[in-house]
């Protein structure tokens, strides 16, 4: 034991236990239950009684006993709905204690990131299946150029940003599963009218999707790419609503912002499995330019329009405040409901 | 009464919970949930004529962040791996997780439950891939947690296989 006097390990205690509920079983060689205490309530165990076994009480105990490393930790286990707890077990002069220590905000911090994670990872696996039905194994990768074992190359790309507006608007009126269809139904259009002219969805968060234009090859330049995307996401709108219109339901519209840039796009590789990486500031100002537009619009950056091509007639220059301390800065809209 | 414990093994978004939930309180959840550490239940079957507590450990699925605490498996007796029948890549773990748990526990008893039956249209594990799984000595059942499909089967074989051993 370090040299702690007891006034800081009792300091340590009291603060530990003020943050954690805590509770602890000392058991006999043999699991059964010698002396417990602490806040057991607060995991939903009734106190035991003397000569229990403790693998009556606690079912993760059965098959730890007998320890062979000291101590044994393992950490959030959940042992009824709604408690998550630490275990620590290690021997002692006359057994084994046991402490339980509350983990139920751990495994909620720990939850949030890793539902994230994973439900990337799954729609990322998701747009690889595609890629490959459509051209075969390993066309992905092979069509990237990008080496796994290389950090990452440098690659102008343009970002597309689409948000379906008034969905709060429809929350109001329509059941949540409605919702959820109406929403599938625009977002897949979106989609469809990426992948049709060669971006890759990056990530979707509900009513919005994000898009990368410039990874695969492609006879024309990713700005111009991502304004076809933009006409097709347009016109499969609109034919959308004229279908909900003679359905009698609500039609939406989508607001879109588009950048340009040179990003760093890389694969992340770990034994087998490839990841996407693709950075770079044109994310930051395509959400910007896309916040500032009216349903049935897109807002574009210089750079976009400047490399847009025939396109550009469609534009008309804008004035656009990107952030709140910051001067007006020229941009381009498209009122793609005027087409 | 037999008590064992069962570690529910697999990569992650497989289905384990799902057959877990679907076998222990008959209900099934589209929703993905992903798993943090591991859960606890207990399910009580007649296996010939014995009454058996199986102590079923609902471990988080293996993926690119974190690998499977070994220390879980400690004292388990048998084990169950979900493969999803419609991610090839979910064989390729079940094969490093099996290396993994039989240097850690031994040889003890193991079902494959080939997952999302119901999804078979879009299943990328063909019948060579589970031609070879049985050559490699593998019990496996093809499962659906969504509609029920073999998931009690599962578990049973599971602990006639542990009361044999």
């Amino acid at each position: 034991m370090q040299d702690f006097p007891q006034s800081i390990m009792e300091y340590i205690c009291t603060s530990l236990m003020d943050e954690r509920s805590m509770g602890f079983f000392l058991i006999d060689a043999g699991g059964k239950v010698l002396r417990s205490g602490g806040m057991l309530s607060d995991f939903a165990i009734s106190p035991p009684r003397p000569e229990d076994d403790i693998t009556d009480i606690l079912l993760f105990m059965k098959g730890l006993l007998p320890l062979e490393q000291s101590p044994l930790k393992l950490s959030q286990i959940r042992i009824h709905p709604g408690v998550t707890v630490d275990a620590h077990l290690f021997q002692t002069a006359e057994g084994y204690g046991l402490i339980l220590l509350d983990a139920v905000h751990q495994e909620k911090l720990v939850a949030r990131f890793q539902q994230k994670a994973n439900e990337l990872v799954l729609l990322r696996e998701k747009h690889t299946r595609i890629l490959e039905h459509n051209f075969g194994k390993g066309f992905a990768e092979q069509l990237l150029e990008l080496d796994p074992h290389t950090n990452a190359v440098k690659k102008p790309a343009t970002i597309l940003l689409v948000s379906i507006r008034g969905v709060s608007e429809l929350a109001e009126h329509y059941e949540p599963l409605q919702i959820f269809s109406t929403l599938r139904e625009y977002v897949s259009t979106m989609i469809q009218s990426v992948h049709v002219e060669g971006g890759i969805v990056k990530d979707t968060f509900g009513n919005t999707i994000m898009a990368v234009f410039g990874l695969l090859p492609s006879a024309l330049p990713p700005a111009h790419q991502s304004l076809n995307a933009v006409h097709k996401i347009f016109k499969k709108i609109a034919d959308l609503n004229t279908n909900r219109s003679e359905h009698r339901l609500n039609a939406l519209e989508v607001g879109m912002g588009v950048a340009s840039c040179e990003v760093m796009a890389g694969i992340k590789s770990r034994e087998e499995r490839h990841s996407l990486m693709v950075v770079g500031p044109c994310f930051e100002m395509a959400d910007r330019l896309e916040k500032l537009t009216r349903p049935g619009q897109v807002i574009v950056d210089r750079s976009t329009f400047e490399l847009s091509g025939e396109l550009k007639k469609c534009f008309a220059p804008v004035r656009v405040r990107l952030g709140v301390n910051t001067d007006f800065s020229l941009a381009f809209a498209w009122e793609g409901s005027n087409d | 009464m037999i008590k064992k414990k069962v570690c529910m093994l697999g990569s992650f978004a497989v289905g384990k919970t799902s057959l877990v939930q679907r076998f222990v309180h008959s209900i099934f959840s589209q929703k993905y949930s992903t798993t943090v550490g591991v859960k606890i239940d207990k399910k009580t079957l007649s296996i010939r004529e014995k009454t058996m507590d199986l102590i079923l450990w609902d471990l988080h699925g293996k993926d690119e962040f974190q690998e499977i605490r070994m220390s879980y498996l400690r004292g388990a007796s048998g084990c169950i791996y979900v493969v999803d029948g419609t991610r090839l890549k979910t064989l390729d773990v079940f094969r490093e997780l099996r290396n993994k748990t039989r240097d850690y526990v031994g040889d003890v008893p193991f079902v494959v439950a080939l997952n999302k039956w119901d999804l078979r249209r879009e299943w990328e594990i063909g019948s060579d891939a589970m031609d070879d799984l049985e050559k490699e000595g593998a019990v496996i059942i093809k499962t659906s947690a969504k509609t029920g499909l073999c998931v009690e089967e599962v578990f049973q074989t599971l602990a006639r296989l542990m009361v044999d051993n």
